[in-house]
This record gives C-alpha cells, structure tokens and sequence, in this order.
C-alpha cells in the first residue's frame, strides 16, 4: 500500500507535537479489512461459472468492431470537443501542475507536505480512476506534452520532428511504470522531497528525451502515464468510432481496440503484478520474512516487485503457448495478442485494491494542497477539510471489491474469447481459448486471494 | 447492423454484473466467521508484565488479568500473539480488552507478526521491548513513543475506524502486527 511511503514521514515529526497540529496524520496507512470468506469463495464460483457459460455462449464470429457503438447526441459530442472544455481542463492542470511544483521545490519537507499525495494518490490512483471513466485523458492533458510543445516552439522546431524512424514500442512505458511501481512500494524514503525531486526530475527528463528522439509519437507508447491512462481508458464507456464519431460504447469494444505493438505484454504485467505485489507485500508470512532476513530488505522487496510482473508475463505466454498449440496456429506474437485481456483484469484489481484510498486520501490530498508552502496557509479554503468515511464502510467495501475483481474477470474473458474468434479457425476456437480462460480464473481467484489474506 | 449484437452484449454484461452485487451484497450481510480466523483463539502472551506499564488503569488492570488467566494453548497458529480478555473477565461488563507482549532483538520480532482482530471500541494494550533504541510507531492510532533498549513500554490501542492498521519500530524498519479493527 502507499501506506508505508506515506507513514514513512513519521520518523520527520517530533513526538512532542500535540496530535492536533497533525490532522489525519498516519491515516494514509490504513487499508482494507480482508474480504469475508464467504466472498472470496462466491466470487471465484462465479468467476468460473461465467468463464465457462461464456465459452459455449457467446458469438463465434468477431463481432467488437471499430465501428459499433450508440452515438451520442450532438450536443454532448459538442461538449466533449469543445475547445472551452478541454482548454479548461488543461489549464486546469497545467497550474495544479506548476502548485505541486511549488511544493515541491519551495515547501517544507513535513507530513503536511501535499506533493506525496498529489503523486501518488491523484496522479497515479486519481489518472487510473478518471481515465477508466472519461477514456486516455492524459494525451490532452499530459503537462510534458505541453512542456514539448512550449520548447519546440521556442526553437522554431517542428514538434513531429523524430531523430529516428525506429520504435521502442511500448518498452518505455513498461520501464517508466516499473520505475514508478519501485519507488511507490520500493524506494526507501519515496515521500520525502528529496527523493520526490529526483523522481520528478528523472521522469521530466526522460520524456523530455524521449520525445525529442521520436517527435510527439514517443507519448502514446512512451511515455509511462499516458499509457497507463490509455490503456485504463480503453475501457470508459466513451469512445470514438472509427469515423471519429463519440459513441457509448462496452468497454470490451474500447479494450479490443488497443494497438498491439512490442512491449505490451511487459507493460500490462507491470501493471497487474504491481499492484498484486502491493497487496502481497501486506501479507505477514511476507514482510516478515523480509524484514528478518539477513538481506537487505529493498533488495528482496525489489525482487518480489520483479517476479510478481516476470510471473503475470510468463504464465499468458504459457497459455499463449498452450493455445497455439491447440488451435494448431503460430505462437509467435500470440501472448501480446492476447495482452488486452488482460487490462479489465488489472483494472478491476486496481479499482478492489486502491477504491478507500482514492477515496480517503483523495480528499486529504485536497486539504493539503491548500497550504503548499507549509505556511500554515489555507489558500483554497479546503485545509480543514474532514475525509468523509461513508464511501469506504467495510461492507460496501467489500461488496465493490468483489464485485471489480469479478467484473475485470468477465470483461477479460469475453476479450480472450473475441481474440479467439478472430485469430483461431472456428473449429478450433474453443478448445484454444481453453488454457486462457484457465490461466484467466487463475488471476482472478489469486486477485481475490490476496484481497483476503492480507 | 452491428449495432444489434452490441446492445445485447452490453446487456449480458450488465445482467452479469448485477446479479453478481446482489449476491456480494447479501453474502456480506452474513456473519463474516469464516474470514478471520485470526484473533479470537487465545494463547500465551509472553510472560505477565503485559499491562504493567499501561497508562490507562482500567484497561491495565483487566489486561494483566486476561494474560495471566488465558493460557490456554492456540489452535491457530495466526493467533499466537493475541491474549483475548473477552471470557477471562466476567466481571467487567462492557470494556474488554487484550494485551500482547512483543520482543523486538535486531532484526527480530517474537512473537512473529501477525493479523490481531480488535473489535470497535475495545482496547489493546501492547508492551513492546526492543534490545536498542527506537521509534514505535501505531499507524492510525495517532501513538509515537520513543523506546529505550532493554524498557518496556506500554501503548493502549483502542479499536475506532474499521480497517487494519500496521504497528511499527522505526530503525531498523519492522512491522510489529497488524491491527484489524472490525
């Protein structure tokens, strides 16, 4: 959980401070009680049953094309492109970037400081949640972009202007999210600025580079929050048909649609083993194994993060292999292929692990933006601002944890089914996703497992 | 055209879903026994001191009662580190409370960590001895002490905002246990 780096800056506070200075101080290590029981054994039940219903029940034909989907009514198109709004909105950003930025280099290294809460629950928690809503907001809004765009301007440059036509695929971004998933669980001091400041730096500078190389195409595979909105946005419910057009759509149509290019397959593990190993590093069989150990504990910690992602990867080409085999095509290519099934799937892990925190520390990291400086100013009148606790009740909790994992579970199967039915001869096409769907109900019960046992 | 069979799939996925939070929903209203498992079987805590330095004089006085009664031997082995006061002290109506002794040496935490339940409004007082000094830390609970090697040092925790909340030593990083409050 970002509950360690956030009750990290502890060991800064004096222990003589009355505990009213501190308001909601530690609270950010709170998590999620474990799942009932009860819950994780209906969950998985249902996670099978539909898997196989769904095997005989659905098409047999492709049917999620580009082109499906309900338009929307001109008028809210016209909203959605509006020059207003999404002028607005990166404005919007822009300056609650150039805030954190203040923060960050001017503010006082305290657990008052908002620049840990903006990083790590607004910006990579927050994105996630917006993005699986509105779609891949970043590629407007993405501050490096504007920041790309501002200097090749200064130097009369064409922003498209690429040193190379060669492309690292989604490589980078696999990279990029790594890095972030270590420093978010890894890193030791990762909410102090000094730490912040290098992190931000590094991760300014490497886009910065990365688009200077490939032109502005480096953003949608390269750069690491881009993808991870654009992939979590692929399963909003807007979309855009082929002909442009803004339509309500299923979010297995948007998932169907992501490109598949080299590297996606690391990147997606990235992202569901990152947050599996979050919720695994609370197990206590774990930490206190690594805490005890003779090793260096960032070491082990840096290992578990690895393999977590190494295994996600390993086992789809596993299935992939298992597949190929029985549908009697090529397995090459195949495992990236079937990438995109797995995005519902670590989205609906993402929404069960981090729901209370988006929720709880979302709302803390309101309060603190209102004193950036640590000034004891209240500059947005939000300072004092009491998390409501209503949307994080242990029963509602729970309900909506299960209620993701499993829905990530039915919207990654109906994917692999489709993938199936497209790439596989029809014959065949069931039997192939056989080792899929296992692999599939695989992720789900451990998902759930680990809701459970930790 | 196309547009037909994607009414419907988007229907079966709306049914699927449904159907499913109902089921959660109802499944959750029931008793969650089978969840923990942790917690509620009782062991020994380390040795009788438990309590003796705790702040609070209610709460000091049935925890030492609840860690010299309770020796009974744990059926889960999860539960080793709680001592439950629950059944031991009939006498105190409403306030029950635990208490657990934790050793830290080096690297080293006995007993080892692990999940304890504690129920809202009930109190759990945990002794901590470290064989240098340290920060202890309880997430949540808004409590920092400053242990001194080879000193016990009590801190009452009380059970307020359901969730689990980690108790920690600062130098060297350790988890002591987590807290679920319920």
């Amino acid at each position: 959980m970002v509950a360690a780096p956030l009750a990290s800056l502890a060991p800064a506070l004096p222990t003589t401070l009355p505990a009213l200075l501190l308001p909601a101080h530690g609270v950010g290590s709170r998590q999620d009680l474990p799942l009932p029981f009860a819950a994780v054994v209906l969950g998985a039940a249902a996670a099978l049953v539909v898997s196989f219903v769904a095997l005989g029940a659905l098409w047999h034909e492709p049917r999620l094309g580009r082109d499906s989907g309900i338009p929307l009514p001109r008028w809210a198109a016209a909203v959605l492109d509006s020059r207003v709004v999404r002028g607005g909105a990166v404005v919007l950003t822009l300056a609650l970037t150039a805030w954190t930025l203040a923060s960050l280099v001017l503010g006082r290294d305290d657990a008052n400081n908002p620049v840990p809460y903006v990083v790590y629950v607004w910006l990579w928690v927050g994105l996630a949640a917006i993005s699986l809503v509105l779609g891949p907001v970043w590629s407007v809004l993405n501050p490096i972009r504007w920041l790309h765009r501002g200097l090749t301007a200064l130097a009369r440059l064409d922003p498209d202007t690429a040193l190379t036509d060669w492309s690292p695929g989604y490589w980078p971004a696999a990279l990029g999210l790594f890095a972030f998933t270590w420093l978010e669980l890894v890193a030791p001091d990762r909410t102090t600025l000094p730490v912040l400041r290098v992190a931000i730096g590094a991760y300014v500078l490497a886009n910065l580079l990365g688009a200077l190389v490939l032109g502005t195409r480096w953003f949608p595979r390269g750069d690491a929050f881009e993808v991870w909105s654009r992939l979590y946005g692929s399963l909003s419910p807007l979309g855009r048909r082929s002909d442009r057009r803004w339509v309500l759509r299923t979010p297995v149509h948007g998932a169907n649609a992501i490109p598949v290019d080299r590297g996606l397959l690391a990147t997606v593990a990235v992202m569901l083993g990152g947050t599996a190993y979050d919720g695994f590093s609370s197990e206590p069989r774990w930490y206190t194994w690594v805490q005890s150990s003779s090793l260096p504990s960032g070491l082990l910690q840096t290992g578990g993060l690895l393999l977590m992602s190494v295994v996600v990867a390993a086992l789809l080409q596993v299935a992939a292999l298992a597949s190929a085999r029985l549908a009697r095509v090529p397995a090459r290519g195949l495992a990236g292929q079937f990438a995109p099934s797995l995005v519902p799937i670590a989205a609906g892990y993402l929404v069960a692990h981090y729901w209370s925190l988006w929720v709880y520390e979302g709302q803390n990291t309101l309060a603190r933006l209102s004193d950036p400086l640590g000034t004891g100013a209240d500059l947005l009148g939000t300072a004092h601002l009491t998390p409501d606790a209503t949307l994080i009740q242990p029963t509602l909790v729970a309900t909506l944890q299960v209620v993701a994992i499993v829905t990530g579970h039915v919207l990654g199967v109906v994917l692999a089914h489709e993938r199936a039915v497209t790439l596989f001869d029809r014959r065949v096409a069931v039997l192939g996703q056989l080792p899929l769907l296992v692999l599939m109900v695989a992720y789900t019960c451990g998902g759930l497992y680990l809701l459970f046992s930790s | 055209m196309l547009r037909q069979p994607d009414r419907s799939t988007s229907a079966r996925l709306a049914l699927a879903a449904m159907g499913l939070s109902a089921l959660v929903a109802c499944s959750s209203q029931s008793p969650s026994s089978t969840g923990g498992g942790q917690g509620d079987a009782t062991s020994p805590a380390s040795g009788a001191p438990a309590g003796a330095d705790a702040t609070s004089a209610t709460s000091a006085a049935s925890a030492s009662a609840s860690a010299s009664a309770e020796v009974s031997a744990s059926a889960s082995a999860s539960a080793s580190a709680s001592a439950s006061a629950s059944s031991a002290a009939p006498g105190t109506a409403t306030s029950t409370a635990q208490a657990l002794a934790v050793t830290v040496t080096g690297k080293q935490v006995k007993p080892a960590p692990t999940t304890v339940d504690l129920p809202v409004g009930q109190t759990l007082t945990l002794t901590v001895t470290s064989d240098h000094d340290d920060q202890l830390h309880a997430h949540g609970f808004e409590i920092e002490k400053n242990v001194k090697a080879g000193t016990p040092v009590a801190i009452v925790l009380k059970g307020a905002k359901p969730g689990v909340y980690q108790v920690e030593m600062h130098h060297p990083q350790l988890t002591l246990l987590s807290v679920a409050v319920r």
